[in-house]
């Protein structure tokens, strides 16, 4: 994401900047602290100016398109907004438990209030509410759906708890 | 600065790249081999379960093996202690029978009926005693076929009238009129509950009556037998055993009343079997009833008709003649079923002249209880009255126990003058017979006969070939033919039957043993059947083994019919007028779904 939306630089610099464990040689079936992402976060937000909010959101959006690269069949078929947030606990429990089966991960559940109405709710080990914020506006966006969102966060002192109340409009 | 720069941050990037990789190859390495652990344990349980699952099959196989030695057991037990059994007693059967038809001194007639009935009662012994095992191993199957139930309810009263009247009991049957005509069933086995029931209400009543009683139950489907009797009763703490074997009252009841336990549990068995239910209510000294449900069987392609004996009958009226309350309330009983017109109860003449002088009746129905005196005879003052009323009375009919007019001295005459309005029913009256009386106007009345004085009339001289190894059993037919006045040939195998009927074939029919040394029957007849395709000569099959599976074996194998040992006169008879002059086709070897029924 920094590299698309910064500059392959930007990454240089952010790594040079976090004194990572790992170096910053990552590998995507490889397993890294969570600390390092925080760590490359702030830093980006310091050399780029941006808010942390504002990266997380722009996290979140990169993370929605890639999932229609990595599994374009799974996501591809999913014909509404409301369809494809139901299918991600699916894919969460499914997929990414086969490649990550030692890791914690976040959990989603989905309640349909009504045919434009549904509670969604986020809940993972680590603070990033906003990643999941970035991710439904990109939904609703690529659906060309607009939609109201309210979040109630309940996060507890660590890690998330969120209900994010969507009303497609 | 900036190329220095440049190639610095290149360097950096290629380092980060190259550790990616390489951090990315050993956690291929580690995937794999943790990969090909899993595999292993993986295969390993494959193997073990393979190996679980070839130890259980063979637990399971040696399972059904012992299983099925253990049911052959019970079935060669059974096919083993029928035929043994019912060998010598053929023998015993056979001779005494033979006996009894020659010349003899009254007191060895009597020994000689003494052995007879002692062996025939043994022989219902064992006969109960094999029906238990079968029941108990589950090898009894039943039979399922068309029957009138008033016909069979008449012939089964007909054969236990004998010991009502020897004890002057009353024995009646009621069916109602929702009760089908044809029922599916086994007729037979249906015969051996109500024999059971009615032989035991008979036994343990010393007064009073026996009442068979069959209607629609309340459960849907299912027809309801009630057997009441108005006898000593069981003791409440009694009833939970009474369906148990060799289960008796009280032990003094095994030598005053004879029987040996057994009918209770059998005909408990054969309902349960029926997918049926039985009971029993009782209050001492005043009687019992037993009653037992079973599913209702209809042809399935045609409703349910009524039967014809139990047809209403609203156009005729009738008077009940009797002095016993007793009689005339079954008697009543009985008619309120056919929904008479109108039906009277009298007690004596006067009561009847007063009926006949307010309306004409169709039928008087008399039951004379006794016309011993010459002078005045009720017989006659009976007849006088309705010579007096002939035209309000059409028809009197005689309910008696012997013969079959009414039992005076002075009856004979009264039949000869009186004969053409003159009926009679002979007890036990059941709904066939009433309905006999009313719509055929009964049966007319006929000097007495005395049965067990009726000789064997000779039919057609038949000559029969008999293949039979033991020499009791030859002696046994060769005898019971020849009373029938047919010629005889005796080949004690199939082998030598064989040899003989390739020379001479001037045979009507053959009776064939079927376990026999060198060739057996079964065998004998394949060869019969298969040598002289155009003969369809009849073959019996002589057998002791009752079991259904192979009796029809021998079917298949071109027999005709079976006769079961120990053979008797009426039954071997029976048999050979039927075979005989039936015209037949030789019998498939394969036999086809309607082979010949077996004839007992």
């Amino acid at each position: 994401m920094v590299e698309s939306q910064y500059s392959a630089n930007m990454v240089d610099d952010i790594i040079e900047a976090s004194n990572l464990a790992s170096e910053g040689a990552y590998t995507c079936v490889g397993s890294y602290h969570h600390g390092e992402l925080v760590t490359l976060i702030y830093n980006l937000s310091v050399l780029s100016g941006e808010s942390i909010p504002h990266i997380l959101n722009q996290y979140g959006a990169y993370i929605f398109h890639e999932l229609f690269r990595i599994d374009p069949q799974f996501f591809g078929s999913r014909k509404t907004p409301f369809d494809l947030l139901e299918s991600f606990h699916i894919y969460v429990e499914v997929e990414l438990m086969k490649l990550y089966p030692n890791e914690r991960m976040p959990t989603f559940h989905t309640q349909r209030l009504s045919d434009n109405k549904m509670i969604f709710t986020y809940r993972s080990p680590h603070s990033f509410v906003a990643v999941i914020e970035g991710l439904l506006n990109s939904c609703f966006e690529y659906y060309k759906t607009p939609a109201t969102i309210i979040l109630h966060d309940r996060s507890p002192r660590s890690g998330s708890y969120a209900d994010f109340e969507i009303t497609l409009q | 600065m900036d190329c220095s720069d440049n190639i610095e941050r290149l360097q950096q990037r290629l380092y980060r790249e190259r550790k990616a990789r390489q951090q990315a190859e050993k956690l291929l390495e580690d995937k794999s081999r943790e990969l090909f652990y899993t595999n292993q344990e993986l295969r390993q349980l494959a193997e073990s379960l393979e190996e679980k699952v070839i130890q259980r099959t063979q637990e399971l196989v040696i399972a059904r093996d012992t299983a099925l030695k253990a049911d052959r057991a019970k079935t060669n037990f059974l096919a083993t202690m029928s035929h043994e059994i019912r060998t010598p007693m053929n023998g015993i059967i056979g001779m005494a029978t033979l006996l009894k038809g020659s010349q003899l001194f009254p007191e060895q007639a009597r020994q000689v009926d003494t052995i007879l009935n002692t062996s025939l009662s043994l022989l219902s012994l064992i006969n109960d005693i094999l029906d238990l095992s079968r029941l108990n191993a589950d090898r009894l199957e039943l039979i399922h076929e068309e029957f009138d139930l008033c016909q069979h309810i008449s012939a089964i009263l007909e054969t236990l009238d004998g010991i009502a009247s020897q004890k002057n009991l009353e024995l009646v049957s009621v069916v109602h009129s929702d009760v089908p005509a044809t029922l599916i069933g086994d007729s037979a086995r249906l015969r051996q509950i109500l024999t059971n029931l009615i032989g035991n209400a008979l036994k343990f009543t010393k007064q009073g009556y026996t009442a068979l009683r069959i209607k629609r139950s309340n459960q849907p489907d299912m027809l309801r037998f009630e057997i009441e009797d108005t006898g000593c009763g069981i003791p409440a703490d009694r009833i939970s055993d009474l369906f148990k074997t060799f289960s008796q009252i009280r032990p003094e009841d095994q030598h005053n009343h004879g029987g040996t336990g057994l009918g209770l549990a059998i005909s408990q068995k054969l309902v349960n079997l029926m997918h049926g239910k039985i009971g029993v209510y009782s209050e001492l000294d005043k009687g019992t009833t037993f009653w037992f449900e079973l599913p209702l069987v209809l042809k399935t392609d045609q409703p349910a008709t009524q039967n014809p004996a139990l047809k209403a009958c609203p156009t005729t009226s009738c008077i009940i003649l009797t002095d016993s309350p007793l009689q005339g309330r079954l008697l009543l009983e009985q008619l309120q079923h056919l929904h008479l017109k109108a039906v009277e109860i009298a007690f004596d003449l006067q009561g009847v002249e007063k009926l006949l002088q307010h309306q004409t009746y169709d039928w008087l129905l008399s039951l004379p209880q006794s016309c011993e005196d010459p002078q005045p005879n009720q017989c006659s003052q009976l007849h006088e009255l309705g010579s007096r009323f002939r035209n309000r009375i059409n028809h009197i009919a005689h309910i008696t126990n012997q013969a079959i007019y009414c039992p005076c001295p002075v009856g004979l005459e009264n039949f000869k003058l009186h004969a053409l309005n003159y009926q009679a029913l002979h007890k036990p009256v059941t709904p066939l017979k009433l309905w006999q009386l009313f719509h055929h106007e009964g049966v007319q009345a006929k000097p007495p006969c005395h049965v067990e004085h009726v000789a064997f009339k000779p039919q057609t001289r038949l000559n029969i070939l008999v293949v039979e190894d033991n020499k009791v059993n030859q002696l046994v037919a060769n005898g019971l033919l020849a009373r029938l006045g047919h010629q005889v040939t005796i080949q004690e195998n199939g082998q030598k039957a064989l040899e003989l009927l390739a020379e001479n074939r001037n045979f009507d029919l053959i009776l064939m043993d079927v376990q026999m040394p060198v060739m057996g029957g079964v065998e004998a007849t394949m060869n019969i059947r298969q040598l002289y395709p155009d003969w369809p000569i009849p073959i019996l099959a002589l057998t002791a083994n009752v079991l259904r599976e192979d009796q029809e074996h021998y079917l298949q194998s071109g027999m005709n019919a079976c006769l079961l040992k120990p053979i008797q006169l009426p039954e071997l008879e029976k048999a050979i007028q039927r075979w005989s002059t039936k015209s037949l086709e030789v019998p498939a070897l394969a036999a086809p779904q309607n082979a010949p029924p077996l004839i007992a």
